[in-house]
């Protein structure tokens, strides 16, 4: 396990009901995870407790087994290693143009200039904005913006990349391109965690899904495990989806208990094969 | 406005000279204008104009807009410096043209027209020379200037800051203001008021809000005690400009000095 949260409780001051209560979570290492919810579960509020931003007022959060300490020190190397993109790409976007901007987080980890650009500009070449490098910040679309804060985080090379919300408001085709670019980016060994609503992404892209309520944890495990589980996702007010729901439409015959089909294509292959029977 | 400005700022044709050399040179001329007699600095106007719009290819439109708009504080400022009132008009004023209203008695002098005049020129020059740094120097590079010339770093953080949000506030009050027209909003003008008013209400709200999710979008990006920015480039100077820059300033003190002379 990457991170764990233990029994993590937390309010924001002035509030009444808790952001989490009893929170109990594990990230797998190396995986691509899914982290689902309603609006105002408190997956945000776990994201900043995951950095260390906020503190839990009883529970842990360990990073690698360990407890984290909160001293300034430590804190600095967590966040090296913890990269997190806001669901709002205006939160982490500060200085001028994409080039300056993307440099601003190796600066902070005092990388020598000549290695700052050379990283830079490999990382403008991977999200292919290579073409933006030199316009200001606020001339760019949103999903554009969106690929710059993911690049300034990507660029520290961190060992738990966290997502809020990563495919909100953007068109299908930005939408392919950054899941693209998760993959790669797990390829190369960073456990990737996306906090989504969107069901079906979740379905497709994962390979371990958590699902939480009202602060707390109250699923986990494979995509295939959660979601057969259809009448708890139904009762905390989530959709199962529709490639699922198509599967279990289908008459036990026809499936004859295999693994249900994640991806549209994989479907169809399916179907295919069915025809050739 | 400030939008397509930026662009042409990031796209000006002297971009690839030493923006501390090109502050540097519009400070000098800066203080030549405040120092100078006006035909003087009607020749600086003229010639910062030339690198700005001819050097810098930056186009007259939004150029002279600016200016215009500038000049407009000066010509509010007009009546002031132009008109004495009086009850009575005194015998022995130098009043060169007078009117009466009421029972007061309005009277410009020599000495409020000659100031209006200098006054004029010399914020036409400076104007110039101000807009070169405005539209030729991108302001990232402002800020590296101010770095490097020691200015404190609350100073820069603060400018970096703003700049950084006045696009957010445009955009959001922008945004705001669409949605109270769109529905049925500032009708009358009562009601004008009154959703401008709700409006700012909510700007600042909204204004809080940002800065708070700034501060953590910072934080989690390594912020420890102070915004780094990245090190000033190393541009030279073409040695066409700098020829022309030297001689040129070398006959606006020579031109200077005949004036005061003659």
């Amino acid at each position: 396990m990457i991170m764990e949260a233990v029994n993590v409780t937390y309010g924001y001051p002035g509030t009444t009901s808790p952001a989490l209560y009893e929170l109990s979570l594990s990230i797998p290492e190396g995986k691509k995870i899914a982290l689902l919810g309603h609006n105002g579960c408190g997956k945000s509020t776990f994201f900043l407790q995951s950095i260390g931003i906020i503190q839990p007022e009883q529970g842990k959060i360990k990073w690698k087994g360990n407890p984290l300490s909160y001293k300034t020190k430590e804190l600095k190397v967590l966040r090296q290693n913890v990269g997190l993109v806001f669901q709002d790409p205006e939160q982490q976007l500060i200085l001028g143009t994409p080039m300056d901007d993307i440099s601003y987080g190796l600066r902070n980890a005092r990388v020598p200039e000549d290695e700052i650009k050379k990283r830079t500009e490999k990382i403008l070449c991977q999200l292919g904005l290579m073409d933006l490098a030199n316009i200001p910040l606020h001339q760019l679309s949103l999903g554009q913006k969106k690929r710059v804060s993911l690049a300034g985080v990507m660029v520290l090379e961190p060992k738990l990349l966290l997502l809020d919300e990563p495919t909100a408001y953007l068109d299908r085709m930005s939408e392919k391109q950054l899941l693209e670019e998760l993959d790669r980016i797990n390829h190369l060994g960073t456990t990737v965690l996306m906090a989504t609503h969107d069901m079906n992404v979740a379905y497709e892209w994962s390979d371990w899904v958590i699902v939480m309520d009202q602060g707390k944890c109250i699923m986990e495990g494979t995509p295939v495990d959660v979601f057969s589980r259809g009448k708890e996702i139904e009762e905390i007010g989530l959709e199962t989806p529709y490639l699922y729901q198509i599967w279990q439409a289908l008459p036990a015959t026809l499936k004859k208990g295999e693994v249900p089909p994640r991806t549209v294509s994989a479907f169809k292959e399916w179907v295919g094969d069915m025809q050739i029977v | 406005m400030k939008f397509t400005m930026d662009t042409l700022i990031y796209n000006n044709g002297l971009r690839h000279i030493s923006p501390l050399w090109r502050s540097g040179f519009a400070a000098v001329l800066l203080l030549l204008s405040i120092l100078s007699h006006p035909i003087v600095q009607v020749a600086i106007f003229t010639w910062m104009m030339i690198w700005t719009l001819w050097y810098a290819r930056i186009p007259w439109k939004p150029y002279f807009l600016l200016l215009g708009t500038s000049l407009l504080f000066f010509i509010m400022s007009l009546p002031a410096l132009l008109f004495e009132v009086e009850h009575t008009l005194q015998p022995g004023r130098d009043s060169l043209f007078s009117f009466h209203l009421f029972q007061w008695t309005f009277y410009v002098t020599q000495t409020g027209l000659t100031l209006a005049y200098s006054l004029f020129f010399r914020s036409l020059s400076s104007l110039s020379c101000l807009f070169f740094i405005l539209f030729t120097i991108p302001f990232l590079e402002v800020l590296q200037v101010m770095k490097k010339l020691r200015l404190p770093q609350i100073m820069i953080e603060l400018s970096l800051v703003m700049y950084r949000f006045i696009f957010l506030l445009i955009d959001t009050a922008f945004g705001m203001l669409v949605a109270q027209q769109a529905r049925g909003g500032h009708g009358s003008f009562s009601q004008k008021m009154r959703d401008s008013a709700l409006l700012l209400g909510h700007l600042f709200a909204h204004t809080m809000q940002r800065y708070k999710g700034l501060t953590h979008g910072l934080i989690s990006r390594g912020l420890s005690e102070e915004i780094l920015l990245p090190p000033m480039e190393n541009k030279g100077i073409s040695l066409r400009f700098q020829i022309e820059s030297v001689v040129g300033c070398c006959l606006l003190l020579l031109f200077e000095g005949w004036v005061r002379v003659g």
